[in-house]
């Protein structure tokens, strides 16, 4: 059982809130880990506590060998967790490939004074693998289009794109399908095999159980800041407390 | 291609019209342009911190950092113009390294009363202590003077002395335009923009905050070391909270977007501010009537109507409070 | 130990004007999350109005007083309906506009009253109170009592009126606030004329004490800004407990030691309150 992001007895309390209460759970190297569960249920607390923008109050979080518990955001970007956001974040006085690039301004070789002094060649290296990024994720028309003018459901996917870019190697991806068209949905389906199929893992919350139950290979269930099940689609489909916690009230 | 070739023209025009300048002018006028010039190095490093998305209230007692040790060491110890130079952007550079670790956990309103708060207790002890001349400050600063192989050049006349000032600020701006294209500059525009994606993405925001913090201070401090000499004075007054607001206001009604922008609004509001000197008392009101229209009319700065004619950015900014993560979805 | 009663009756003194300007500045950012820079600006007003209907009109000074609060008040309203309505989703622009208002509002008195002239206002109390060997100014005394029965009717005005609640209702959450059918227009009108007027009262008050100048705002909005801080921004509890406890501990520094130490020594309690409080000492931030 040894993943690449590992979560032990993690709890996170708001006031009198438990919203993760001893969570532990196993994220397996190379698969498309689902969480769900109902409104309040504590997922995008979980999410957080994952990405750093929380810290928990105890339990640790450890990702690829490395307990990252202590560690910002940010350092555990470098370290290639990177998240998307449910609302659509983006760098929106720039177009949609400065977004790419600038997507990986964090985590680009960090030698000494490699910030003030680029080669034209590595310049050059930079803009071509955000096109690249742009073209895989079936925005490369779009490139030069300021990210504010972008569709809703192109702007989701141009956030996914700004996080390829840090390249992680666990993409956290925080309800992409929300507000987008059946084709759009089907493109990002699409996407998000090909960004395994490259040797990400991905961790997905979602609301839309379509989409859930054709993505992953596991799910977790949450319920109350409490792991209610994990196991395939068709264990967690079939598990008689979450239709009754969820699916049954869905 | 084009705007940016229009930029490099304007930026050519100006220079070249302030090579020209003592030429044409009297002393008043070129000692005026030397004051032009080290206001627009105020500005254009001022922009800095705002390109990360803060406002400071510390940058102009930065600036008396740099000018108030090019003083002590040129007077106490003799030091060579070009030593006190590089030692008062050091010194405002170390300072402001100091103070950003208390400052920089601080955002927004918090940020500024704070970096108020930390430049005014330094004023003060300036005016308090009798090493930095208390309230009359330190004076008799001896202009720089240069022998070099049988060539003197004295630079107490004020033609000279403005070369060596334009000289000075403009490879500090070529400095500072090139950082602005490196990838820090990238960086700094991730921050404002969106901090929180920034550092989703594995930007540590605050380390390079105070990076552009002490960067900006290293030129203030520049600024400084030129002011001292320029009026062979340093007193504490002159870096007073009337010259934050007035560093803050010119920034924000010039526009700090571009970079063409400060350069261009620092020397139009110095003209501004110079022919509105009959009026010395009112010129405060002015400005203000100024402020105040420009954040209900052109909230972007004035330089917003010189985009289209200049470059850069076409599509209106968003300077909007940036819209956290959800905290809980209950 | 003469020296001893004046530094505390200045400090009671101090404390009561800092608490009604602080008070006001802590109010408007609690309703409205505007740092109103020209604060202090107002509570110049306040001075030149009292000076200017007291000497030149040659009406009392109580009805001076009053004219100083109504005028501060306008003043207020006027801002609110022309500056801060217009800017209710630009947080820094409405900062910046109150720096547009302090130097419109200081050159104004600049034009009205000239610079150098010396403006006295005469106290309708004149004299001191004499206990044993000691001297009380009866006006400082009376600026006190002013200062304590306008803070009592204030807690009055916020705990048991309709306004009240509607402001607090606004400073926990302007939305819900909203939803629950308070007009947010209204109640930050009344709250900027509220707000105002107490600076100009403070003005008033203070005017036949101090020296009046077109710059007499500035150390008093700095004062206002470190009480407010320390107090917890948007508390109106804290803002006054902050006022007493940062006055007297100036008043007394700058008696026995120095006036700049007491200065240089408020910006590093300030500096050390957002470092280590930034909810200041009332706790929470959101709050009045």
């Amino acid at each position: 059982m040894t993943g690449i992001l590992q979560l032990l007895a993690v709890r996170k309390a708001f006031g009198g809130l438990l919203a993760a209460d001893e969570v532990s759970l196993s994220v397996v190297a190379g698969t498309i880990h689902g969480l769900i569960g109902p409104n309040g249920a504590g997922k995008t607390t979980l999410f957080s506590l994952i990405t750093g923008f929380y810290r928990a109050d105890s339990g640790t979080v450890v990702f690829d060998g490395t307990n990252v518990t202590p560690m910002s955001t940010s350092a555990r970007a470098r370290l290639g967790l990177v998240r998307t956001f449910q609302s659509n974040l983006l760098f929106s006085e720039q177009s949609a490939i400065e977004n790419v690039v600038s997507g990986g301004l964090g985590t680009r070789s960090r030698q000494a004074f490699d910030w003030l002094f680029e080669r034209p060649s590595q310049r050059a290296a930079v803009m071509e693998r955000a096109r690249e990024i742009l073209q895989s994720c079936g925005l490369g028309d779009k490139a030069e289009v300021p990210a504010g003018s972008l569709s809703h459901g192109q702007q989701r996917i141009l956030g996914i794109a700004v996080a390829l870019a840090a390249g992680p190697r666990l993409l956290l991806l925080d309800e992409p399908f929300t507000g987008m068209t059946a084709r759009e949905k089907d493109a990002l389906v699409e996407i998000v095999q090909s960004i395994r199929a490259r040797g990400a893992s991905i961790v997905l919350v979602e609301h839309d159980m379509r989409a859930v139950m054709r993505l992953c290979d596991r799910i977790t269930v949450l319920n109350f800041g409490k792991v209610l099940a994990e196991g395939t689609p068709d264990q967690v489909r079939r598990h008689p407390d979450v239709m009754a916690a969820y699916l049954g009230t869905a | 291609m084009r705007p940016r070739s229009i930029s490099t023209g304007v930026a050519i025009v100006l220079i070249a019209a302030a090579v020209l300048l003592p030429l044409v002018a009297g002393d008043y006028f070129t000692a005026f342009g030397t004051e032009i010039a080290i206001t627009v190095l105020m500005l254009s490093s001022y922009r800095i911190i705002v390109l990360t998305g803060e406002w400071s209230f510390a940058h102009v007692v930065l600036q008396g950092v740099g000018a108030y040790t090019a003083a002590i060491l040129v007077k106490d110890l003799g030091w060579p113009f070009p030593a006190t130079l590089a030692a008062g952007a050091a010194m405002s550079a170390l300072v402001a390294a100091i103070l950003s670790y208390p400052l920089l956990r601080m955002k927004g309103f918090y940020f500024l009363m704070g970096s108020f708060a930390a430049a005014e207790a330094i004023r003060l002890l300036w005016r308090k202590i009798p090493f930095f001349g208390g309230t009359r400050g330190l004076s008799n600063i001896p202009a720089p003077y240069l022998e070099l192989g049988g060539v003197s050049i004295d630079f107490g006349h004020t033609t000279n002395y403005f070369y060596l000032t334009l000289t000075v600020v403009i490879c500090c701006l070529l400095l500072m335009w090139w950082m602005e294209q490196a990838r820090i500059g990238g960086i700094w525009r991730a921050i404002q923009q969106q901090d929180v994606l920034a550092q989703s993405i594995g930007i540590e925001s605050r380390t390079y905050r105070r990076l552009a913090f002490v960067i900006a201070a290293a030129f203030a401090g520049i600024a400084g070391v030129l002011l001292a000499y320029a009026f062979g004075s340093v007193t504490a007054n002159r870096f007073s909270l009337n010259f934050a607001l007035y560093l803050m206001i010119w920034s924000i009604v010039g526009g700090t977007r571009t970079f063409y922008g400060v350069v261009l609004g620092g020397v139009v509001l110095m003209v501004f501010d110079e022919s509105l000197r009959f009026a010395e008392e009112l010129r405060p009101g002015v400005y203000g009537l100024i402020l105040i229209a420009v954040m209900l009319f052109f909230p972007q700065g004035l330089e917003r109507l010189l985009a289209p004619i200049v470059g850069g950015p076409t599509k209106a900014p968003r300077r909007d409070v940036v819209p956290s993560t959800r905290s809980e979805n209950a | 130990m003469q020296i001893l009663i004046d530094t505390l009756l200045n400090s009671a003194m101090a404390s009561a004007a800092t608490a009604l300007v602080a008070i006001g500045l802590a109010l408007v950012f609690g309703v409205m999350r505007v740092e109103n820079f020209a604060h202090g600006e107002l509570y110049m007003v306040g001075a030149y109005v009292t000076w200017y209907v007291s000497t030149d009109l040659q009406l009392t000074y109580f009805s001076a007083l009053v004219c100083a609060v109504l005028f501060t008040a306008l003043i207020g309203a006027v801002m609110e309906v022309a500056l801060f309505r217009r800017l209710r989703s630009n947080p820094v622009g409405c900062l910046i506009v109150t720096i547009g208002v302090l130097l419109v509002l200081q050159t104004a008195a600049v034009w009205f009253a000239g610079i150098n002239r010396t403006l006295l206002v005469e106290s309708p109390f004149p004299g001191a109170l004499r206990v044993s060997s000691f001297a009380l100014p009866w006006h400082r005394l009376f600026v006190i009592v002013a200062a304590i029965v306008l803070m009592l009717a204030l807690t009055w005005l916020l705990r048991r009126t309709m306004f009240g609640w509607a402001v607090r209702a606004m400073a926990q959450d302007r939305e819900a606030a909203s939803l629950q059918g308070i007009s947010i227009g209204k109640i930050s009108i009344a709250a900027m004329m509220l707000s105002a007027g107490l600076a100009g009262a403070a003005g008033g008050l203070m005017a036949p004490i101090v020296r009046i100048s077109p710059f007499m705002g500035q150390p008093v909005i700095i004062t206002a800004f470190i009480v407010i801080i320390m107090g917890g921004l948007g508390s109106v509890e804290g803002a006054i407990i902050a006022s007493i406890l940062y006055s007297t501990f100036f008043t007394f520094v700058s008696t026995y030691i120095d006036s700049t130490v007491a200065a240089i020594a408020g910006l590093c309690i300030m500096l050390a309150v957002l470092i280590f409080m930034p909810s200041g000492l009332m706790g929470r931030t959101e709050k009045v």
